[in-house]
């Protein structure tokens, strides 16, 4: 009996292992002949009970409007570790979403559905500015929907500035205009508080990638196309003395952390937590601080890109939505229909149903304090669109945040809007990574023979593999 | 009469799988699906994908050793594998006697030898993961590490640790030896249980110190299974990848990066399978080697108890 038992056992196991290495392939349609669309980025019904509340009501709402259609939730969010298995497996969500960095390589490996007809026909092909249609399109066909734009900015911990005396007279904040004021402020921050007054992430890649806005406000340019294909340019005085500018804060201020080899999502951390007063960040990084940190909207403040001594220029970033790339066509055609109910799409006229849903995600971030509402982002479909409109609208009605904290980031005018480097983006942060961390640990370091390893090194490693 | 060669009874093929061996068959069959799928199958295609180049994880076309030109080109690489090297060597240096050290004391001990014994063994039960972010604390390189608020205690300015490039290898080890050093002990000491007290006791009656028995016994008895050790620790310590990427991403410049996270950021980060799967058939064939030494030393090592 044992023996069977054993057997049934081990014949239960591999069948099990089996199955499992099997999977159904998406047919786009799920047993009772609906149109199969798994959403992604999902809210979690524990840890955003009413943002989950609001999405299903969502669901309801469109799968009444679109019998046809059945709505699948997916709680994955995109994340670079298991991308590509996914996509590679077709397990992907039906809609994703993902951020500006990654752009170019999901463009390369062809992991987003050629989306260029039905933009065309849904009439938005015509309503996205030149500059964002060149980053998602390749050959003349769009891949990806734009969902947000916005600039990199500088946030700054209140509480730090207050204590440090950094405010006006009224209790508004003090805004560094230069980058030599963010050096001065930081320092006095330092002697007053004790804490860092400037933080500067180094690994991840996330301090190249906020390194380059950094260089280009010191004049300093990464890369150039000549006859002989791609050049490095970045072993120059220019991006020296942004790196020069850095490290005097870390060895001649003492006004960087003592903790040298942090990520971006570390800067948010010590932001957070009052261990450092400003760093550079994006808006979704301001969100953090309320919705992980539990800052008080009142101790943030968010400024603008300072300008750098030959130029005023910031880094764009966005977020982008994708078509998983064995959707069908029926399913891309309600992936569309989902976005414009959901908001996501410019509209001339906006129906009620559609502001229904953009003012019921309003409401749900505000109530679950998700974040600041009060940001003004770029606007990358044409000015007369009804739903960008509506949502600056909603962003005066729910603000959440004083309009001073957040004056200096809302106003632009004088800032140049600049998109990351055109090749091999992700290998060039990695490289300056690695400056940065040579020059934060090590107080002899030469800026500029690090800068001259680290071209040449990009340029054997990298750029020569341009094709 | 010339004895022709005759089949004896019996007599077959051994990996035909017979009736009376069919229930064996079919209780290691989890096993062999489970090798086949997550050892042998990986480990060959990736040597066999690592010849072509890919696009995502779709193989494009045959480009021979194309592949490992790019990665060896790298001008990381080398800088890398040496790296490998000294987190090995710096795994022999601090990880390889520690461990014989606590066994001969758990096996010496007379007082409380169970919760002594429970507490070299615990930091063997925590996940890599986390062993590396409580050193990542303890090594928080201002006034709130652990460390250096001790250091403070006794006057010392506070000190970079993790970041200090000339030493971050010899850190992150130190972490992993505190991690690892448990759970062999635990094998070395269950080695010297099977040692004859009587060899000891005669050891003491002809006047031989602590160290005299050390050498002259304990150390000969444990001399099979610490050499096995040592090919082990040699083997598991250059595919090192978790502690560097969670301590310090492999900084600082480069200091601390291994070729298992290089391996890691081509696959993974890139999404260039292709060089991971070259890096991966380089470390297959350095510790090739080194396992083709284990085997032989398994073997002596068997013949011997």
């Amino acid at each position: 009996m044992k023996k069977i038992l054993a057997m049934l056992l081990a014949v239960a196991l591999s069948a099990g292992m089996l199955a499992g290495c099997g999977g159904t392939k998406e047919t786009g349609k799920t047993a009772d002949g609906k149109i199969f669309l798994s959403i992604g980025n999902w809210p979690d019904p524990d840890s955003n009970p009413d943002s989950y509340k609001t999405e299903m009501e969502k669901k309801e709402a469109f799968e009444a409007k679109y019998p046809d259609i059945h709505v699948e939730p997916d709680y994955w969010a995109y994340d670079v570790q298991t991308f590509a298995a996914k996509a590679e497996g077709e397990t992907l969500p039906i809609v994703y979403n993902t951020f500006a960095t990654e752009v170019k390589k999901i463009l390369e490996l062809g992991y987003s559905a050629d989306v260029t007809e039905v933009m065309k026909q849904y009439d938005y092909y015509d309503m996205i500015s030149d500059e964002i249609m060149s980053q998602i399109s390749r050959d003349g066909k769009v891949y990806m929907i734009p969902s947000s734009l916005y600039s990199l900015g500088l946030v700054m911990n209140m509480n730090l500035f207050r204590e440090a005396g950094l405010v006006n007279a009224d209790g508004t904040p003090m805004f560094p205009e230069t980058f030599d004021d963010v050096r001065s402020m930081a320092k006095t921050i330092t002697e007053k508080t004790g804490k860092a007054g400037f933080i500067f992430p180094t690994t991840g890649n996330g301090g190249g990638w906020n390194f380059t806005p950094l260089a280009w406000n010191f004049g300093g340019t990464f890369m150039e196309e000549t006859d002989e294909g791609w050049k490095t340019t970045f072993a120059s005085e220019e991006v020296a003395s942004a790196l020069k500018w850095l490290r005097d804060m870390k060895w001649e201020d003492n006004s960087l952390p003592a903790t040298t080899l942090v990520s971006n999502d570390d800067t948010s951390k010590l932001i957070g937590t009052d261990q450092a007063a400003m760093s550079f960040a994006h808006p979704g990084q301001v969100d953090l601080l309320i919705s992980q940190y539990g800052m008080d909207f009142n101790d943030i403040a968010y400024a603008k890109m300072p300008a750098g001594p030959e130029r005023h220029v910031t880094l764009v970033g966005g977020g982008y939505i994708c078509i998983a790339p064995n959707a069908t066509p029926e399913q891309i055609d309600a992936a569309f229909k989902w976005l414009e109910f959901n908001g996501s799409m410019p509209k001339i006229e906006l129906p009620e149903e559609i502001k229904q849903s953009i003012y019921k995600d309003f409401e749900t971030k505000a109530n679950e304090k998700r974040g600041v509402i009060g940001i003004h982002d770029i606007s990358f479909w044409s000015e007369e669109e009804a739903t960008r409109k509506y949502k600056l609208e909603l962003t005066e009605q729910f603000r959440n945040i004083d309009p001073v904290l957040v004056a200096s980031y809302n106003d632009k005018t004088e800032v140049e809007l600049q998109a990351e480097e055109p090749q091999k983006a992700q290998d060039l942060y990695a490289v300056l990574d690695s400056c940065l961390q040579e020059v934060l640990t090590n107080k002899d370091a030469d800026c500029m023979q690090v800068l001259e390893k680290a071209a040449a090194d990009f340029q054997n490693n990298h750029l020569n593999n341009v094709k | 009469m010339k004895l022709q060669k005759s089949k004896k009874v019996g007599t077959r093929c051994s990996w035909i799988p017979t009736k009376r061996d069919f229930s064996a068959w079919i209780l290691i069959l989890p096993a062999i699906l489970c090798i086949y799928l997550f050892v042998l199958r990986p480990q060959i295609m990736g040597t066999y994908w690592s010849f072509f180049d890919m696009r995502g994880y779709k193989v494009e076309s045959f480009v021979g050793l194309e592949n490992y030109k790019t990665v060896i080109r790298d001008t990381q690489f080398f800088k890398t594998l040496w790296n490998t090297c000294q987190y090995v060597l710096w795994s022999l240096v601090i990880g390889f006697c520690l461990p014989i050290i606590v066994a001969v004391i758990l096996n010496e001990l007379v007082h409380m030898r169970n919760t002594i014994r429970f507490c070299v063994y615990f930091p063997a039960v925590l996940p890599g993961v986390a062993v590396a972010l409580l050193w990542y604390l303890m090594y928080y390189p201002d006034q709130g590490g652990l460390l250096n608020m001790i250091g403070s205690w006794f006057g010392m300015e506070p000190y970079v640790w993790l970041q200090d490039a000339r030493w971050t290898i010899a850190f992150i080890v130190i972490s992993m030896t505190w991690n690892g050093c448990g759970s062999t002990a635990i094998y070395y000491f269950a080695s010297l249980q099977g040692v004859n007290r009587e060899l000891y006791e005669a050891a003491i009656i002809d006047g031989a110190g602590f160290f005299r028995r050390f050498f002259t016994v304990t150390l000969p008895h444990i001399s099979g299974v610490a050499l096995l050790f040592l090919v082990r620790q040699i083997i598991g310590v250059f595919s090192i990848m978790e502690q560097p990427m969670q301590m310090t991403d492999g900084g600082p410049n480069g200091a601390s990066n291994t070729l298992g996270l290089l391996a890691y950021k081509y696959g993974f980060v890139n999404i260039q399978p292709q060089y991971a799967m070259a890096v991966g058939v380089i470390m297959f064939l350095i510790l090739m080697v080194f396992t083709i030494f284990y085997f032989r030393l398994n073997k002596i090592v068997e013949s011997k108890y």
